[in-house]
């Protein structure tokens, strides 16, 4: 059942008539049955589909959308803090305008762009990947979309009314409460986490339920792609982890608005507290922010290299215990803070602890690379180049993980070339590489592989020429979150190094964009499987049709289209037949650890209702903002009317279906 | 990457016998930071060394791959084995590596934390935005407090016991060359510990985001031999003297709002101390130089040099001016 | 689909356009507003008060009803809370403007007159009695952030009240807060 693969065809990349993947779908999608399920899973007509729909490739789609608008916006402003950096003593910015520069990037960049990102990732191939035809709750999964897109717009508004947040992305108390910045630019930042939280808490909840109900019959727990385990890894450890930071900021928030004094000194609060609460959350977020970016190189670099990946099990053990062991560490943050020595002890052995099941990921791609048989595509380019990036943010982490060593390190440059190595090179090579190797999926055409190879050069020179530098910056003692430096101090030609190896990266970056607007509109089609890949999301269309699957496969394996090629079992995954669940808008829920089949789920339709309470909770948090009780009842008022419409129960009749199956 | 590469080479090369200012890979003045300095280069060294080896292995593993990928062309797809030996061969290998540096950081950490038995000297460090408050008890008569600001000056060969806090939000005390930094949290007293090995001007700059002039807020640690420490701590004691200038009495007018001057009316307690302001190597927490052109300057155009500083921007005439800088001039 | 796209980018590249140069618009405002350093208020009348000329009403060009350059920004309040406490204003004035040796701020009685250029004034020459002259001491925009704060303890007169709010001192045992000024068109009797 193997697909014909055309090399050439990858090579060209241009607008040729011929497919790259001329076969049929190995997922039937009979015209009868596919006519009865576009009825039932269908876009409703005009602004109500748009607004309102429920497909989880839509909105994975949107994430994907936003969230790149989100990075262009936040590098936009890292090139302005560039140029401003360049040179010893300059006055392109003011401190002021600096500050709340550095303060939105991180914000952008940290909770606007990093999780959305593979949030949408996930929520486009999760059930593509996993047999299904949607999440679980659709209706929820709009709402996260369109509260992320709210919260990220709330923060936004600040900026034209020079109120943006200028603390830092970390917000330290009693630089951030009300005695020394008394604008509203912190209360901003305390709102527009809460606001985001909602989102990313109620998105972690519909991908754990999802993973647990959601998949195909015999897709096991130990068949799941390695994604899968990322992201589920980061939605239960988001789960525990932004509740900390939602406090946090609402703490901060009735300290500067009603007098408490959580963290006010003079009231008897303690600043560290805010520390201690931020860490909590922050250090298991840039773990939620990289596993399921690892989890995609694990996924797509196998494919390149026309082999499973090595060590399976490992992999997935480790990405669990990275994120276990990623709860007890995050007083790393906070090594020069004066907490006693023998405490910190503790968190500097578990931070080197760290470095091992990342260790496993590392050599596990690289064994996979060696006994497989490299095709050098543009993904494997990028997920290679993971590898090189991961490792220099992973020694440089060890080196802060030593608790005497970080009391030189910190709050210097060296931290920032790390976060940006980890960050950059886990996170965003990953993803533009699962953009070029799922981008033929998402739109059915495939990016150009030449344009490619120059946005690959252009990104992996600028970014190293940007960052490598940096970590001799730190050595060299020179601070973070400084709007200007001296011009004796011996930073200068390195920064304007630093500047001009941004400013290349940006390039690539945009060329990337321009890549992806060209595949769209003119790229070569690709077919289902036009990189021969191994899992459930190649045996349907490109792109898929809404309903997914129309005829549910049965999973025998890791590598369902690899099975005769590895033959390494008896088993075969079926496609040809299977539950045929058409009676409307249905899918298929199964057993936690094993995968059999339960029920059958009626699944929602377009609704207005997720984009309605998103539009509601607005007004409830500008009237905080602004003081202005009115308007949050206003908002709350909205948001409880919309929400009784959300849970108020319909008349279902409980039937006992008689399950079609095909075939 | 090579390009990069060559960079820091070149720069490490180009930093000389002491490196940059704040730097700490070279021109450690203490114990305490020549096994900090071990420790950068040990673990710069092993991570460079770490990078290299995966780099040539990530080169070996494309260039295996792509040799059985032209032996075999098609669409074959295989599980070759052996693959988990490599999981297991790095994790292994990596382990005594990690449990090594681990050991270096304990054994590192407790000789730098570990304060003294006795300090010889106690100086209390109060951060404020953008300068430093530095106190010394006088031992013979503890009541005494020396106040001075930006300049910490220690006795080479003494353990200084530092007690840090701040006066309004988080700063860090950081001399790089010295020692590791500790934050200064108000409400709270960190204590660190310096000893200077060899005389000398070190540089220290704060290290925690603590608003607009973050950036500025740096200081300069004066290690003096005990004799010359005493001769200066003599000097520091001692109050200036009242003189009938026209600068003091422009002084007494604008400037003793917020400024100290011991031995005048001058009192403010918003500002630093500048009792002996004329002996400082430096202005404005280690922007400037304390030159007759610097002073004048910062006079001149406060925020035009340190925007967002709290020092206003003062009214004064050109001839008002130069009285005053005469003035400070003679605070020695 | 496509077009929704395209709108899509348009809209948020517009948005984008009118965030940025609403950004900068409003950093060199308030850059103009925290930069500002007034050097001269306007008046030109003599530097000491004659009794019965209460806070220099009759002073020609005067300025009384000039507003605070520094309107009522946070920023400024917030530094001129820091001045209030280091100037030791709390000594006869009381944290929070409460009063103790020195009148309450936080009320609607100014025997000087409470609109921010009075206050200034009265900060600048002081008053019989005990109020210091700071005027010499303090540069102008630190006074006028010492203003703003005053201002907003709760009993800041608006500039434009300032001569109709000339109302002079009532005793303190009366209940002060409840009394509205003449500018509010009350009914309280003056000199009791």
């Amino acid at each position: 059942m193997s697909t014909s693969f055309d090399e050439a065809a990858l090579a060209s990349g241009d607008g040729s008539s011929r497919p790259v993947d001329p076969s049929p779908p190995l997922s039937p999608n009979p015209p009868d049955i596919a006519q009865r399920l576009e009825v039932a899973w269908g876009e409703s007509p005009g602004l109500k589909g748009w607004f309102g729909s429920v497909d989880h490739k839509v909105i994975g789609i949107r994430y994907l959308f936003t969230a790149f608008l989100f990075l262009v916006v936040g590098g936009c402003e890292a090139l302005v803090m560039r140029i401003q950096l360049a040179r010893p003593d300059a006055t392109v910015l003011t401190p002021e305008q600096y500050n709340q520069l550095f303060s939105m990037h991180g914000v952008t960049m940290i909770f606007l762009y990093a999780l959305p990102i593979l949030s949408g990732f996930s929520n486009f191939l999760w059930p593509l990947m996993l047999g299904s035809r949607d999440m679980a709750f659709p209706r929820l999964n709009a709402l996260s979309y369109w509260l992320f897109l709210a919260a990220g717009i709330f923060l936004y508004l600040s900026f034209p009314f020079g109120a943006a947040p200028d603390g830092g992305w970390f917000a330290y108390v009693p630089n951030t409460a009300s005695e020394f910045s008394p604008g509203l630019n912190i209360d901003v930042y305390c709102l527009g986490l809460i606001f985001l939280g909602i989102s990313t808490t109620v998105g972690s909840a519909n991908f754990v339920v999802t993973l647990l109900r959601m998949r195909a019959p015999g897709m096991s727990i130990n068949r799941l792609p390695i994604i899968v385990w990322g992201t589920l890894t980061a939605s239960v450890a988001n789960l525990f982890a932004v509740p900390a930071v939602s406090l946090a900021c609402l703490f901060l928030w009735f300290d500067r608005n009603l007098g408490t004094h959580f963290f006010e000194v003079s009231g008897g609060g303690q600043p560290l507290l805010w520390q201690h609460l931020f860490w909590i959350f922050g250090h298991p977020w840039v773990y939620a922010i990289v596993l399921p970016a690892m989890g995609m190189v694990s996924d797509a670099l196998p494919v390149h290299c026309r082999r499973p990946l090595v060590g399976y099990t490992l992999v997935a053990m480790a990405t669990v215990a990275t994120m276990v062991v990623g709860f007890g560490v995050w007083l790393h943050h906070m090594f020069a803070t004066g907490v006693p020595t023998l405490a910190l002890s503790f968190f500097s052995a578990a931070s080197f602890v760290i470095a091992i099941p990342s260790a496993v990921s590392v050599f596990a791609w690289i064994a996979t690379i060696w006994t497989g048989r490299a095709r050098i595509t543009v993904p494997f380019l990028f997920f290679t180049s993971v590898i090189l990036l991961f490792v220099i943010g992973g020694v440089s982490g060890v080196m802060t993980a030593s608790l005497v060593l970080d009391w030189q390190l910190t709050d210097t440059y060296f931290i920032v070339a790390h976060l940006h190595y980890v960050l950059i090179g886990i996170n965003l090579f990953a993803v533009v590489g699962a953009v070029y190797h799922w981008f033929p999926k998402m739109s059915g055409r495939m990016m150009d592989e030449r344009l490619g190879r120059w946005v690959f050069g252009l990104m992996f020179i600028g970014f190293n020429l940007a960052f490598l530098p940096m970590h001799w910056l730190g050595l060299a003692g020179m601070p973070r979150r400084v709007w200007t430096y001296g011009a004796d101090m011996g930073f200068s030609t390195t920064n304007m190094i630093v500047t001009i190896g941004a400013f290349l990266f940006a390039f690539g970056l945009l060329l990337f964009f321009i890549n992806i607007w060209r595949g769209a509109r003119a790229g070569r089609v690709a077919g289902p499987n036009p990189w021969d890949g191994p899992t459930l999301e190649w045996a349907i269309a490109s792109p898929p049709p809404v309903y997914n699957f129309a005829v549910i496969p049965l999973v025998a394996s890791r590598h369902p289209l690899w099975e005769d090629r590895l033959g390494d079992t008896d088993e075969r995954s079926l496609f040809a037949e299977g539950f045929l669940l058409d009676q409307g808008k249905e899918t298929l829920a199964v057993t936690p650890l094993d995968g059999e089949p339960d029920v059958i789920l009626k699944m929602p339709g377009d609704s207005w209702l997720p984009f309605a309470l998103s539009i509601s909770l607005m007004p409830l948090f500008v009237g905080l903002l602004m003081h202005s009780v009115a308007l949050a009842a206003i908002g709350a008022l909205a948001a409880l009317i919309i929400l009784i419409l959300w849970f108020a129960p319909h008349p279902a009749t409980v039937q006992d279906e008689a399950v079609r199956v095909y075939g | 990457m090579r390009r990069a590469r060559l960079c820091l080479a070149g720069a490490l090369a180009l930093g000389g016998c002491s490196g940059t200012p704040l730097g700490y890979m070279s021109g450690s003045g203490s114990e305490s930071g020549d096994i900090l300095q071990r420790i950068a280069w040990g673990f710069s060294a092993i991570a460079v060394v770490v990078t290299l080896i995966i780099l040539l292995l990530i080169g070996a593993a494309i260039g295996v791959s792509i040799r059985r990928a032209r032996r075999e062309p098609g669409a074959a797809v295989a599980r070759e084995t052996g693959g988990l030996s490599f999981i297991y061969w790095g994790v292994g290998l990596s382990m005594p590596v990690l449990i090594a540096m681990a050991v270096w950081n304990f054994i590192a950490t407790r000789a730098v934390a570990e304060a003294p038995a006795a300090p010889g000297l106690t100086v209390e460090v109060t951060g404020h935005r953008w300068w430093w408050e530095i106190r010394y008890r006088d031992p013979g008569q503890p009541d005494h407090v020396i106040t001075t600001a930006n300049q910490l000056v220690i006795p080479t060969g003494v353990p200084v016991r530092i007690d840090l806090t701040s006066g309004d939000v988080i700063h860090d005390f950081w001399v790089p060359k010295l020692g590791p930094k500790m934050d200064m949290i108000p409400g709270r007293t960190n204590v660190t510990w310096l000893e200077a090995r060899d005389a000398g001007s070190y540089r220290g700059q704060c290290a925690e985001y603590c608003g607009l002039e973050h950036a500025r807020m740096a200081f300069e640690v004066t290690a003096l031999a005990s004799p010359a420490f005493a001769r200066w701590m003599a000097a520091e004691r001692a109050p200036a003297t009242l003189s009938d200038t026209r600068g003091q009495q422009l002084f007494m007018a604008r400037c003793a709002a917020c400024h100290t001057v011991r031995g005048t009316g001058a009192a403010g307690i918003y500002g630093p101390d500048l009792t002996h302001f004329a002996s400082r190597p430096t202005i404005a927490a280690g922007l400037l130089p304390n030159s007759v052109a610097a002073r004048e300057r910062w006079l001149a155009e406060t925020q035009a040099v340190k925007p967002g500083a709290l020092m206003p921007q003062v009214e004064l005439g050109d001839a008002d001016r130069h009285a005053v800088v005469r003035y400070l001039g003679s605070l020695q | 689909m496509k077009t929704a796209g395209i709108a899509a980018i348009a809209l948020a590249a517009a948005a984008l356009g009118a965030s940025a140069s609403g950004w900068i618009v409003a950093h060199v405002a308030q850059g103009r507003r925290d930069g500002v350093v007034p050097t001269n208020i306007g008046y030109q009348g003599p530097a000491s008060v004659a009794l019965g000329d209460i806070a220099g009403a009759a002073v020609p060009g005067g300025a009384i009803d000039m507003p605070n350059p520094y309107g009522t920004s946070p920023q400024a309040i917030a530094d001129g809370k820091r001045l209030y406490q280091a100037m030791n204003c709390a000594g006869c004035h009381g944290y929070d403007g409460g009063g103790n040796m020195g009148p309450a701020l936080n009320d609607a009685y100014w025997r000087y007159g409470g609109a921010p250029a009075q206050i200034y004034k009265t900060i600048y020459e002081g008053r019989p009695q005990g109020m210091p002259a700071w005027g010499h001491a303090l540069p102008a925009d630190q006074l006028w952030k010492i203003t703003a704060y005053v201002s907003s303890l709760g009993g800041g007169v608006d500039p434009k009240d300032a001569v109709a709010a000339l109302r002079g001192d009532r005793p303190p045992s009366t209940d002060v807060k409840a009394q509205p000024n003449a500018a509010e068109g009350g009914s309280a009797v003056e000199g009791q």
